[in-house]
């Protein structure tokens, strides 16, 4: 005989009473498990998707607006030995008759692209053909051979917000046939940012879109896959780019100037970029900068000559000892404008501010030399490319992307055209230029070297060896990487769901615990003997703890089979009446084996945790009382040991006193709930039910302490029930402050929604105020509150009358809202001028990191920190949820010249309508991303009454730029949605929680009669019927039920007004009503079952052996 | 001396059941305890067995006050010491016939005994005549005999004092007489000192001396006849 023998037998013999206690830890382990894979699933499917995203992609160099040489995609395979892909990666929408799609990226591809989609065929689209991915098919109801309009965001070299650039082809269209439509194994899902919404793509020939946009043999993206036979790191990447990387592929040429004996560098983009200039100028000491700037008017007294170029120079052009207020002109301009040494002429000309607003400045310079039309100032190769201008014939075609009047130019002018083309007929000094030309795109137009050291060849390699590619934006991201960090470090479903099902694994432990406790009670003769016959208590605890252990273990195999069905249960309530959770997401089952075991080991440690309380404390009963069958003394009964009496007045009057302070507390904090707004009222309103609660059950107690006083002469079977409640008053009071504190939370969080639109029109709310939110797929590049703006946009003035509009810039990347699953890797920015919202004083900041800026928050956007970072905001969701950060935190980001810049986040607001994305100044987000031009996101401020005129005439103007105008309540009812939906599940899995502890009640029924048989029995000897019987104990557990359940509710009145206020009127009253009405009957059931049990059989033998 | 009960009362709240009992008891000697129902008889017992600590008084064995050892050695001690059975035999119902007269030496190690623990219940079984009730569990066995069993239990650990609270009350007469030899028998062979609290005259007659519990004193009984 041993120690486990005994333990195997006992198991063994009471194997029937052990089945309750194996089925609660089943269940307690399999919703453990259930919860922890579900968020196994999450995780898994966003990493599935991740995969399926990139296909077989490592690398990509994503250079945006900047477009390279195709070529060096296979230049880099050659260097890695593996494959690289040329892509055409651009912005757009696709149309098929009235249906639209906006956001749609329009991919150029050839073969090589899909040898890296996971199936390793890809998207192929026929010459001339497209093919979409499923979801835009689906959205577009679009099949094969069907023909769809594309619109596509059109490159330019020149920012669209730089000066001379235009826009009156920033976008083109393209009609094509549909040649297939593919799934996510062919890249149906790729993209490069971390979101499991697949995007909206277009596949086209990247000869037809190169040749569309034109941009021949250009490419934006280089995608890099696995090497078969050996592994790439992202350094190996990085220097195959610069081995091979040529200026070209920054659109960049060197080229001679014979006529001036020097070598040039110059870009078709008119500015060469700052870190290109500053470079160049480095590469070389005899390196001089030009700048050449298009001024509208050169003008001496009366005379003006109109539209012409004039140079800043650092070349021999410029004597030494020039200063900065002098100018040279040619002889052209000043036999025109009849200049002479030291006339002052005046010049005029654009610069563009925000919204490209054109701002009209002028110069004066006094002549300091008049040069000949030969020799150094005859130079047409100053004047850098400028589209709509160098490209043009004839003056008076020209389109440069400023207003000009064509009719000031004259027959003179065209001459001068004609035999000049672009040569500058003024020159200032570099310096001065630079001073009132500055812009962000560049400070020069070109750098020219002395061409008899060097041969072009060489200064271009010594200039490509002064540059950083990344600083031109040509760098290689880890995606893969990063997909998998987004997919890893993803909202942890697990532990999201372990908190929802707390209440079903608290139940399911009770439930073990109580059933245990039956079974123990159920042998304390056998307990008893163990003691009487030399056992210390310790080893009877260990015996029985070992039998629990044992259950418990063979609960922790059971319970992940079982919890493997809760987890498709969950995953399939997640994607349907739940979808809203995770943002309508895919998410599939799946489970690792690790999280089974960890699961049903922290299902063995739950388990025996209820078993060891149960263990300690019935081993504590005294000996003689276990051997005489008796479980727990009622020591705690009223009508037992407390007379009625003797009871000391003072309680009476503290628990009066009590009840009353807590009911006054309620009804005040009710009061200020009324008066409160937003969150802080709900969390008065909270408070008042919670405290209701305490009143409830305080008052529970007296109803109980009152039913066990009262005394009748002659009782009926109902008194005497009502009076049994009071018996065991802790046991009692436990049972009813569990119901009602359940009850309490399930229906006070269940009914909680988040309401949108209170105060929605105040700007303190998450709305700021604004009525209306639009963002467009290509940008806008007008200001739409103008005359001009809204003509140029097809706006009928009428319509946009007292419309406000705050236009903000766009940096796409990863959603950082509730809506995206995906830990955000590169979060997009939001640029916004801080004086828009700091006027209206829009939004509410939760947090700031910089106290002085407290009645000001907005100007922190434009204040310095104490880093050198770039302070940004975002809401609540975005910068805890999202990003993993908190208030201070830097946020590393990559900006559009390579450069690792640190984004610090100076405020936290509140559940606001710009969720999502990372809001910085819009001084700050040119200074960094200086290729993102126009506005993408709008908020609009709409009188009273008009935000359908003015939402359908947004819709109907912005339709070609792919807009998508919604209410800015409507936006922040889909955030809420997310959040509404947790509460969702809480409520029901807290509601089944809730049905679990009522078969507890059941048990503790069983117990409470198993106590009693011979006390039942001496009713049944003196003639009591066996309907009387159960009746008694009947009414006695319904009277906790119900008084349970109704405190528990009652008290939740309060916490749930908000939502019950809520004009929304999403409080799931009706599910809530049928979760309780479930409780209540399950309750009824249990108790039944339980009283009819527990009174039927030979209750006389218990009489006899008492 | 093996026990004493030096002037010890107990009582539940307001109601006194002993008072002022003094008793002793040397090694191998026994003593009946007769009264009426609810007279102490059992509240005696579990004092003697460290079941129950009385409310005024010692009780000593082999000199020691129990009211000085701790819950561990209190049990150390009805292991060592004292052999108990009740009126109800309180058998496990999972175990066999063996197994429980085994349930004791759980407790504790076989440290100190003279013979091997599993031979000495199979010899004590066989003395009691349950040799071919080895293997059988309680439910199969006859009242006097799971009785039986409850005694040789009581013995396993050869106790000192081997206490029985009415062990004949839920036997026959046949029954109860047989077991009346048998702890006669053990005593004499065993040489265990035994307190037997009963109802049966014929049974506390053959024990040494046979005291009556009366209002809570302890008395020495009058004639049995």
């Amino acid at each position: 005989m041993t120690f486990s023998g005994l333990v195997a037998k006992s198991l063994r013999f009471h194997w029937r009473s052990h089945l309750g206690v194996l089925a609660g830890a089943t269940v307690a382990t399999a919703i453990l498990v259930g919860a922890l894979a579900v968020g196994d699933s999450v995780r898994a499917s966003l990493l599935e998707m991740a995969v399926s995203r990139l296909g077989k992609v490592e690398f990509a160099l994503n250079s945006q607006s900047r477009f390279f040489r195709e070529e060096l995609a296979a230049e880099i395979a050659t260097e890695l030995h593996a494959p690289v892909a040329p892509v055409a990666l651009l912005r757009g929408t696709a149309a098929i008759d009235d249906r639209r799609a906006g956001r749609v990226q329009i991919i150029g591809v050839d073969e090589r692209f899909g040898t890296l989609s996971p199936s390793g065929t890809g998207p192929n689209p026929g010459p001339d053909s497209v093919v979409l991915n499923d979801r835009l098919a689906t959205s577009l109801h679009v099949k094969e051979g069907d023909e769809v309009l594309l619109r596509i965001d059109k490159p330019s070299l020149l920012s669209r917000d730089a000066p001379l650039s235009t826009v009156s082809d920033a976008a083109v269209a393209l009609r094509i046939t549909v040649s297939g439509i593919v799934n996510d194994q062919d890249f149906g899902r790729f993209g490069l940012d971390a979101n499991q919404i697949p995007p909206l793509t277009a596949f086209v020939p990247i000869r037809l879109l190169q040749k569309t946009v034109g941009l021949e043999r250009r490419a934006n993206l280089l995608l890099v896959g696995k090497a078969s036979d050996h592994a790439i790191k992202a350094a190996d990447a990085t220097t195959a780019l610069w081995k091979r990387w040529e200026l070209e592929d920054a659109g960049l040429q060197v080229r001679e100037v014979p006529a001036q004996r020097s070598i040039e560098l110059r870009t078709d983009a008119v500015f060469l970029d700052p870190p290109v200039g500053f470079a160049a100028s480095k590469a070389s000491p005899h390196a001089q900068g030009v700048l050449t700037y298009f001024v509208n008017e050169l003008r001496l007294g009366t005379k003006s000559t109109p539209y012409s170029t004039v140079s800043a120079l650092e070349t021999s052009v410029i004597p030494s000892g020039m200063r900065g207020d002098e100018i040279l002109i040619n002889q052209w301009l000043a036999d025109d404008l009849g200049a002479k040494v030291g006339n002052a002429i005046t010049l005029k000309y654009w610069t563009v501010g925000s919204m490209r607003e054109l701002v009209e400045h002028e110069s004066t310079f006094r002549v300091r030399a008049v040069l000949p039309m030969t020799g150094p100032a005859n130079d047409p190769d100053l004047m850098p490319a400028i589209p709509g201008l160098t490209d043009k014939k004839n003056c008076r075609d020209w389109e440069p992307g400023v207003p000009i009047d064509l009719k000031k130019i004259r027959d003179r002018d065209q001459r001068y055209w004609d035999l000049y083309r672009g040569t500058p007929k003024a020159f200032i000094k570099l310096k001065a230029g630079q001073e009132i030309w500055n812009n962000r795109f560049g400070n020069l137009t070109s750098v020219r070297f002395p061409s008899g050291t060097e041969s072009s060849e060489q200064v271009a390699a010594h200039i490509k060896q002064a540059i950083n590619p990344a600083s031109l934006g040509l760098f290689f991201d880890s995606v893969r990487e990063r997909a998998l960090t987004a997919g890893s470090q993803s909202l942890d479903f697990g532990q999201l769901f372990l908190g929802f099902s707390m209440f079903l694994i608290a139940a399911a432990l009770i439930l073990t615990g109580l059933m245990f406790a039956l079974n123990v009670e159920r042998r304390s003769e056998e307990i008893g003997t163990l003691l009487a016959t030399g056992w210390t208590r310790r080893q009877v605890q260990r015996y029985l703890l070992a039998e629990g252990a044992s259950i418990a273990v063979l609960a922790s195999v059971l319970g992940p089979i079982l919890g493997a069905l809760y987890t498709k249960a969950t995953i399939h309530g997640l994607t349907t009446i739940w979808s809203d959770a995770i943002a309508h997401s895919e998410i599939r089952y799946h489970a690792a084996p690790v999280t089974l075991v960890i699961g049903g080991l922290i299902g063995i440690v739950v388990d025996l945790l209820a078993i060891g309380l149960v263990v300690r404390k019935q081993a504590r009963n005294p000996i003689r009382a276990l051997l005489s069958g008796e479980t727990t003394p009622e020591i705690d009964s009223v009508s037992a040991h407390e007379p009625v009496t003797e009871r000391p007045v003072w309680r009476t009057y503290l628990t009066t006193v009590a009840l009353v302070v807590s009911l006054v507390l309620t009804a005040l904090l009710v009061i200020s709930g009324f008066a409160a707004k937003g969150e802080s009222g709900a969390e008065l309103f909270f408070s008042a039910g919670a405290l209701l609660l305490i009143a409830g059950l305080i008052f529970s107690r007296q109803v109980l302490v009152r039913v066990g006083k009262s005394r009748k002469s002659v009782p009926r079977i109902s008194d005497i029930a009502l009076r049994n409640s009071s018996r065991r008053l802790g046991r009692s009071m436990s049972a009813i402050s569990l119901l009602a504190c359940g009850s309490f939370l399930v229906v006070a969080i269940g009914a909680s929604r988040k309401d949108e639109t209170e105060g929605s029109n105040l700007p303190a709310s998450g709305t700021g105020g604004f009525t209306l939110y639009a963002d467009s797929t290509l940008p806008v590049y007008e200001d739409m509150t103008t005359a001009k703006g809204q003509e140029a946009m097809g706006l009928e003035a009428p319509d946009m009358a007292g419309v406000q509009i705050v236009p903000m810039r766009l940096r796409d990347g990863d959603e950082a809202s509730c809506l995206n699953l995906n830990r955000a890797q590169v979060p997009s920015l939001l640029a916004v001028s801080p004086e828009a919202f700091l006027r209206r004083k829009a939004f509410t900041f939760e947090r700031i990191l910089y106290p002085v800026h407290a009645t000001d928050p907005w100007t922190m956007l434009d204040s310095p920190t104490d880093d050198n970072s770039t302070p940004v905001v975002g809401d609540t969701n975005t910068i805890v949820w999202s990003l993993g950060k908190s208030l201070g935190d830097n946020i590393p980001y990559v900006d559009d010249h390579g450069n690792r810049i640190s984004l610090k986040v100076v405020g936290i607001l509140a559940n606001a309508v710009l969720q999502g994305r990372l809001i910085l100044s819009d001084k700050n987000f040119v200074r960094h991303f200086p290729s993102q031009s126009g506005h993408r996101v709008f908020l609009i401020d709409v009188p009273p009454g008009r935000g359908d005129t003015v939402s359908k005439a947004l819709g109907k103007a912005l339709e070609p730029v792919g807009v998508t105008v919604s209410t800015t309540v409507g936006r922040l009812a889909a955030f809420n949605s997310v959040e509404n939906a947790y509460l969702s599940i809480f409520a029901i899995l807290g509601g089944l929680g809730l049905v679990l502890g009522s078969v507890g009640l059941g048990l503790v029924v069983l117990r409470n009669v198993l106590e009693r048989r011979p006390e039942l029995a001496l009713l049944r000897a003196v003639g009591f019927r066996s309907r009387q019987l159960q009746t008694l104990v009947f009414v006695e557990h319904m009277l906790l039920l119900s008084l349970g359940l109704l405190v528990g509710v009652v008290a939740a009145i309060p916490a749930i007004l908000p939502a019950l206020r809520s004009a929304s009127g999403a409080a799931p009253l009706g599910s809530l009503a049928a979760t309780l009405a479930w409780v209540f009957v399950s309750g009824l059931v249990w108790t039944w079952l339980a009283t009819t049990l527990a009174t039927r059989g030979p209750l006389l033998s218990a009489l006899r052996d008492d | 001396m093996l026990l004493e009960l030096d002037n010890v009362s107990k009582a539940y709240g307001a109601t006194t059941v002993l008072r002022k009992v003094n008793f002793q008891l040397d090694v191998g000697e026994t003593a009946a305890i007769v009264g009426p129902s609810g007279c102490g008889k059992s509240t005696m017992l579990n004092l003697i067995g460290t079941l129950d600590r009385p409310t005024e008084g010692r009780v000593l064995l082999s000199g020691r006050d129990v009211a000085d050892l701790t819950e561990r050695q209190l049990a150390e001690l009805r292991s060592e010491a004292i052999g108990l059975v009740f009126q109800l035999h309180h058998l496990l119902p999972q175990c066999t016939v063996l197994e429980n007269v085994l349930i004791p030496s759980l407790a504790k190690g076989s440290v100190g005994r003279t013979e091997p623990v599993e031979s000495r219940a199979r010899r004590l079984l066989q003395r009691v005549g349950l040799t071919e009730r080895l293997e059988r569990r309680p439910g199969q066995l006859s009242g006097g005999e799971r009785q039986r069993v409850a005694v040789v239990r009581a013995l396993i650990n050869e106790p000192k004092l081997l206490l029985a609270d009415e062990p004949t009350g839920a036997l026959d007469r046949v029954s109860g007489e047989k077991l009346a030899d048998l702890l006669v028998e053990l005593n004499r062979e065993e040489g265990v000192a035994m307190v037997v609290s009963t109802h049966a005259l014929d049974l506390a007659k053959r024990m040494s001396r046979v005291l009556e519990l009366r209002d809570g004193a302890l008395f020495p009984a009058g004639s049995l006849a």
